[in-house]
């Protein structure tokens, strides 16, 4: 595998299990009834895993941009438009 | 906003449920949460929906990262239908606010019967067919049909918390001439963008409740990973005849659910 590619999947990889992790501590932590922590980490896993997605684009981004693939570098870019542009919608929403 | 430490369980174990039957049987388990948190705990609908989401995007992103090390994903194929699905996701997340509830379980009933038909289809196909090793080489065809499947398979997602892999699938295999192992990674691989895309709109509305979706997401986790390890032991037709019967007795009640005006 290319390491630049490699960068897309460790994206996905320390996304996904870091927030497993967060999640399963919120698990155990709501099950002993430590609400206030509990909660605390539930938000944070939560978030964790919102933000990987838009993460795992701009690792693409820097990847496409290191071979030169200006097609795919416009690809990543528009889409990065679009997701930071709903993640907006979403917090001003909040 | 944390549930009671038996729900926390429970529901952790729906998540673990779905999580490992979407591993084990190669779809997304996403399709069962929704009706199962509306029918045995009560959730709202928008609500549900949102912990869909979120369990769509812990599925792709957990699986993904392993299907794009092996280089089964179609990384260039997947990001360009992206731009479409996002497009639709996000529209359509929107939209979900204003649509009755009524209305979008009908819908939902009508998504759960497709993929129900569409899952039978690739069990009836799987009987003798052998596993893939090798993927053949490939050039993707028809990229307008593909970029206007992948708009609806987003507004799906956004409007029913589904990843949409049941539409993607069939037309990057059917009309796009991807073989059908590249087609599920890479669909695979774009359903948690999609999600995410939609999933900010629901978190910023109110809709994804956090004590129900980090114990239900914990749980899909969980069972997306054991699931994969199990997946190559495990005669998948089988699995699959389970989950169709599983999406079938959800539609059936949900349907019920309606006519009676429990859904209104």
């Amino acid at each position: 595998m290319r390491p630049s590619e490699h960068l897309v999947a460790i994206t996905l990889k320390y996304g996904a299990y870091g927030s497993f992790a967060l999640l399963l501590v919120s698990v155990a932590l709501g099950v002993a009834h430590q609400v206030t922590p509990a909660t605390y980490a539930a938000k944070a896993g939560i978030l964790l895993l919102l933000a990987t997605p838009m993460l795992r684009i701009i690792a693409a981004l820097v990847m496409y941009a290191g071979q030169k693939d200006r097609k795919m570098v416009l690809v990543s870019a528009a889409l990065l438009v679009i997701v930071v542009g709903a993640s907006l919608l979403g917090v001003g929403m909040h | 906003m944390i549930e009671e430490p038996i729900k926390i369980l429970l529901l952790a174990a729906v998540g673990f449920a779905a999580g490992g039957f979407g591993a084990l049987a190669g779809v997304g388990g996403g399709i069962i949460i929704t009706p199962v948190l509306v029918i045995y705990f009560g959730v709202p609908l928008h609500q549900a929906i949102g912990v869909s989401l979120v369990s769509v995007i812990a599925t792709s992103t957990a699986t993904s990262s392993v299907h794009v090390e092996k280089r089964v994903t179609d990384i260039r194929l997947g990001m360009t239908l992206e731009l479409a699905t996002t497009l639709g996701a996000a529209a359509a997340a929107i939209v979900a606010a204003y649509v009755s509830k009524r209305a979008l379980a009908l819908l939902f009933v009508g998504f759960l019967l497709y993929s129900a038909s569409s899952l039978v289809k690739r069990a009836w196909g799987a009987r003798k067919e052998a596993l893939q090793t090798e993927i053949p080489p490939y050039e993707p065809q028809n990229y307008p049909v593909g970029l206007l499947a992948s708009l609806g398979a987003g507004a799906f997602s956004g409007l029913l918390g589904v990843g949409g892999g049941v539409i993607k699938v069939p037309v990057m295999y059917m009309f796009m001439h991807v073989p059908l192992r590249v087609a599920t990674a890479t669909s695979n691989f774009t359903i948690g963008v999609t999600a995410a895309t939609g999933a900010y709109i629901y978190y910023g509305r109110g809709d994804v409740n956090v004590g129900i979706t980090a114990a239900v997401v914990a749980g899909v986790f969980a069972g997306s990973l054991i699931g994969a390890r199990l997946a190559p032991k495990v005669r998948s037709v089988y699995v699959l005849a389970l989950f169709i019967g599983i999406t079938v007795l959800l539609a059936i009640q949900m349907l019920y659910r309606l006519m009676t005006g429990v859904i209104a």
